[in-house]
């Protein structure tokens, strides 16, 4: 059974202090006329004043000091972090040096790779220009022949062809 | 009550200056309420002391950007922010637990088999076994407390033991005072009804939800 308003409204008193002498004058006058209500209020009063005697937990004595200790060392760590960004960037610099120089080292390697190999082909072709005798028109002309033979994918330059074949005869 | 309300405002100010004897006298002032409502939240000590310093120390950390909300021309009571505050870190906290979730062996424990108990009016009672009987019904109901939804267990806490207003245990909770009002209505009439057995004839049947389901709801 839900209360009336008026006795909800000195229950809501009873959450946290005993009802003085002219509320308990008003709780009498009511719970006479309304006899019902009587065991319902006597529920809820038990619930309340159960809960208002419950045992209070206790926060630790030194409770204020350790909050002040972590206080104070938060005031001092921007100082520290300050000087720990410093040694961050300083701390960093051989790391740098050190991704520097593999950098220098991989472009020179490939460079000098490159060159080498660049040299190797440029005196292959010399001897070969130097060794070899020009091909006949009917070696060049035989292309077509090894092109279908699927061994060298060789595209036949016939202008160049026409062009060669007054010298070549 | 207004007086006390001022001078937080007060050494709040100073705080906001750097005056760290004020925060102390804060931290002093409010330490005992906050760590209540923190262990009403989360129903253990050990983690709620850690909980309520990390309370004062955010309290601490914006001291710089702390406004009162002015409301009717009269500046928000400074403890209706710290319990935002505690109330909003212990939520942290439970979601925490939720994600990382520890199985306590009391949990396992039920309890039943309780003496019947007669119907208490007198709370004054000086006889030893009514004193007995009384102290193992305010067990019982601060087992139903614990079992409530944690916005009811809060408002009532709030209202309970910090004294507050609807007005501002809404402002804590963020909701209404009609809200704040029904999560009361709703938390003590769920307390009635759990108890009402135990105090018939002893009955006690042990928690219908999980304790930890219970507190996360």
């Amino acid at each position: 059974m839900n209360l009336s308003s008026d006795l909800e409204e000195l229950l809501e008193i009873c959450w946290t202090r005993d009802l003085n002498d002219r509320e308990q004058a008003r709780l009498r006058r009511l719970l006479a006329d309304n006899p019902a209500w009587e065991p319902a209020w006597r529920e809820n009063l038990q619930v309340v004043a159960g809960i208002r005697c419950l045992p209070q937990e206790v926060v630790s004595a030194n409770f204020t000091e350790r909050v002040m200790a972590k206080v104070e060392a938060r005031d001092t760590r921007p100082a520290r972090a300050e000087s720990s960004n410093r040694n961050w960037s300083w701390g960093w610099m051989p790391r740098w040096g050190l991704a520097a120089a593999l950098f220098l080292l991989v472009a020179v390697g490939g460079y000098v790779l490159w060159h080498s190999e660049s040299s190797r082909m440029v005196s292959n072709l010399s001897d070969v220009t130097r060794s070899g005798a020009a091909p006949t028109l009917e070696e060049l002309r035989h292309f077509d022949t090894i092109q279908s033979l699927g061994q060298v994918p060789i595209n036949v330059d016939w202008d160049l062809i026409a062009l060669a074949e007054p010298a070549l005869q | 009550m207004e007086e006390e309300t001022d001078s937080d405002l007060e050494l709040m100010s100073r705080v906001r200056d750097g005056d760290l004897a004020a925060f102390e006298t804060l931290v002093d002032r409010h330490k005992q309420p906050v760590f209540r409502l923190i262990v009403g939240m989360l129903g253990d000590s050990d983690e709620s002391e850690d909980v309520a310093q990390k309370v004062f120390l955010q309290v601490y950390k914006a001291r710089a950007t702390y406004r009162p909300v002015v409301r009717h021309d009269k500046p928000a009571k400074f403890s209706t922010w710290l319990f935002t505050i505690a109330r909003n870190l212990s939520l942290n906290e439970l979601r925490r637990r939720k994600r990382h979730p520890a199985v306590s062996l009391d949990d396992a424990a039920g309890e039943s088999g309780d003496e019947p108990l007669e119907w208490l009016a007198d709370q004054t009672a000086t006889d030893p076994t009514k004193a007995l009987l009384q102290s193992e019904l305010e067990e019982k109901i601060g087992e139903a407390l614990r079992e409530l939804p944690i916005n009811q267990r809060t408002a009532i806490t709030l209202i309970q033991e910090q004294g507050h207003s609807y007005l501002e245990i809404a402002e804590i909770l963020g909701c209404s005072i009609s809200a704040v009002k029904s999560l009361i209505h709703r938390g003590r009439e769920t307390i009635r009804q759990r108890v009402r057995p135990y105090i018939a004839d002893g009955t006690w049947e042990a928690s219908p939800a999980p304790p930890k389901k219970a507190v996360r709801e």
